[in-house]
């Protein structure tokens, strides 16, 4: 009985770190537990709650982890707690600092009209002005504690604002594409399904646009992989350029890139990969130590408009078989869907 | 000899979705797959008209909207569980809401099944089946 309540634990702990293996997600504790308990079973809101996320080829990611543990493994008031504490600690710091500014100039102001007071009694005798100094240097003392600790806050603030800036990077860091700069595949297929979601719900047009480097790998071994990677980043820098705030552009993969292009129909999109082509015709790189110019290659291009209610992989398959015949129509082209 | 004639699409067989979705595209295209499953489909422009058309007639299923005017989703599903008869038909949600927040208090509310949008034809279908709709 007991041994057999060991081989079911194995069981389970095995096919937790398999399923953070195939979902890509830091085996934590935290992840262990929610797929640990998944695979045991046990829980049913939590089971019903992953096979949705499951069902839906929802990715695995980091706030959708956060959110199971909080839901299902933490009280969620202390979680709830937490959260509008981390919040409201940054507003009070603030408020905290005003209120030291504020009365550091107070008390520099009260120490002035001491001095003021005090010149105008004239007698080194008088009780009133020993009273006075002595009131000023009180005042004098004051002022400089409170900058202490105005100082010491402003510090702990500074240490807020990087800690929060290296979190914000990091979460960038896993949507962009180290190479390139541009969105990843991950971040791609997220904002792919966000925008047809989207246009779905508006009945905006939303297109697609898969761009391919000519001859990438004659280029690569003409001219070596580093520059290659230039010419990766000059067409990517490139795409950057050529698109507006709502539009994404992404790494697909090698030397393929998308574009993902919301409110735009076919013949906009059509537009605009000639516009890309164009622009990429025109770019002059000449790699470091030689003075020979490399002959930026050509880009192909294919086009699809997204159909609400089709599967997201046919209109991937759509835009890749235009590709695929710009690919065989000469390249240097844009081909539609 | 007469003989009742019955509207058409509607006899002891049919089963009818009531799709309760502001955005007319999604109607259209849900409309079109629901069809193809042998449902007679109803439309509701938001959760105040989906109320009143279950009001008038109960429906087997719902296919259901989060966001909407005047009564979203979430409300309108409440109101259909507490009223009278209201907790007989399957309420699919389909909305682009896909945390865990929102899948949370939609099975709180009482929903049967969760899609995330955009959807297509098999994803509905197998949706539908696992909640006995095939």
């Amino acid at each position: 009985m007991y041994l057999e309540r060991i081989v079911e634990a194995r069981d389970h702990a095995g096919a937790a770190i398999d399923s953070m293996r195939r979902s890509v997600i830091p085996p934590t504790p935290q992840n262990f537990a929610i797929w640990y308990e998944y695979h045991a079973g046990q829980n049913a809101g939590l089971n019903r709650m992953i096979d949705v996320i499951i069902s839906n080829d929802r990715p695995f990611d980091e706030q959708v982890m956060q959110d199971l543990y909080a839901d299902f493994f933490t009280s969620s008031k202390e979680e709830l707690a937490l959260h509008h504490v981390s919040v409201r600690v940054g507003n009070t710091l603030d408020e905290v600092m005003g209120l030291i500014a504020t009365a550091t100039s107070d008390a520099a102001r009260y120490g002035a009209t001491l001095q003021d007071a005090s010149s105008a009694i004239v007698s080194p005798i008088n009780p009133l002005a020993a009273l006075i100094e002595r009131l000023l240097a009180d005042a004098r003392d004051m002022a400089r504690r409170s900058e202490r600790l105005g100082n010491r806050l402003q510090q702990s603030v500074q240490t807020i604002k990087t800690l929060e800036t290296t979190l914000a990077d990091a979460r960038r860091d896993a949507t962009i594409d180290g190479l390139t700069e541009v969105s990843n595949r991950r971040a791609f297929d997220t904002i792919l399904r966000e925008t047809a979601g989207d246009a779905m719900n508006s009945g905006d047009d939303l297109s697609l646009l898969m761009i391919d480097i000519d001859h990438f790998k004659r280029l690569n071994d003409t001219w070596g992989h580093q520059t290659g990677d230039d010419v990766l980043r000059l067409v990517a820098a490139t795409l950057r350029q050529c698109i507006r705030g709502q539009d994404t552009a992404a790494r697909y993969g090698g030397e393929e890139f998308a574009l993902i292009l919301p409110a735009t129909p076919l013949d906009g999109a059509i537009e605009v990969g000639n516009h890309i082509r164009l622009a990429c015709a025109k770019l002059q790189f000449v790699p470091l130590g030689t003075d020979q110019p490399v002959d930026m290659p050509t880009l192909s291009i294919g086009a699809a408009c997204y159909d609400p209610g089709e599967a997201l992989a046919n209109w991937i398959r759509r835009a890749d078989s235009a590709l695929y015949r710009a690919k065989h129509g000469g390249r240097n082209c844009v081909m539609s869907d | 000899m007469s003989c009742p004639t019955e509207p058409a699409g509607v006899g002891p067989n049919t089963r009818t979705c009531l799709i309760v979705d502001d955005s007319r595209t999604v109607r259209a295209i849900a409309r079109r797959i629901l069809q193809g499953m042998n449902f007679v489909v109803e439309e509701a422009v938001d959760g105040q008209a989906g109320l009143e058309a279950c009001r008038l007639s109960m429906p087997k299923a719902v296919l259901l909207d989060w966001n909407m005017p005047v009564l979203n989703g979430i409300e309108f599903l409440r109101a259909l569980r507490s009223s009278e008869g209201g907790s007989a038909p399957i309420v699919v949600f389909c909305t682009t809401e896909n945390d865990v927040r929102h899948i949370a208090d939609a099975f709180d509310a009482g929903a049967n099944e969760y899609i995330f949008k955009p959807f297509d034809a098999d994803m509905l279908q197998k949706k539908f089946a696992k909640v006995g709709l095939a």
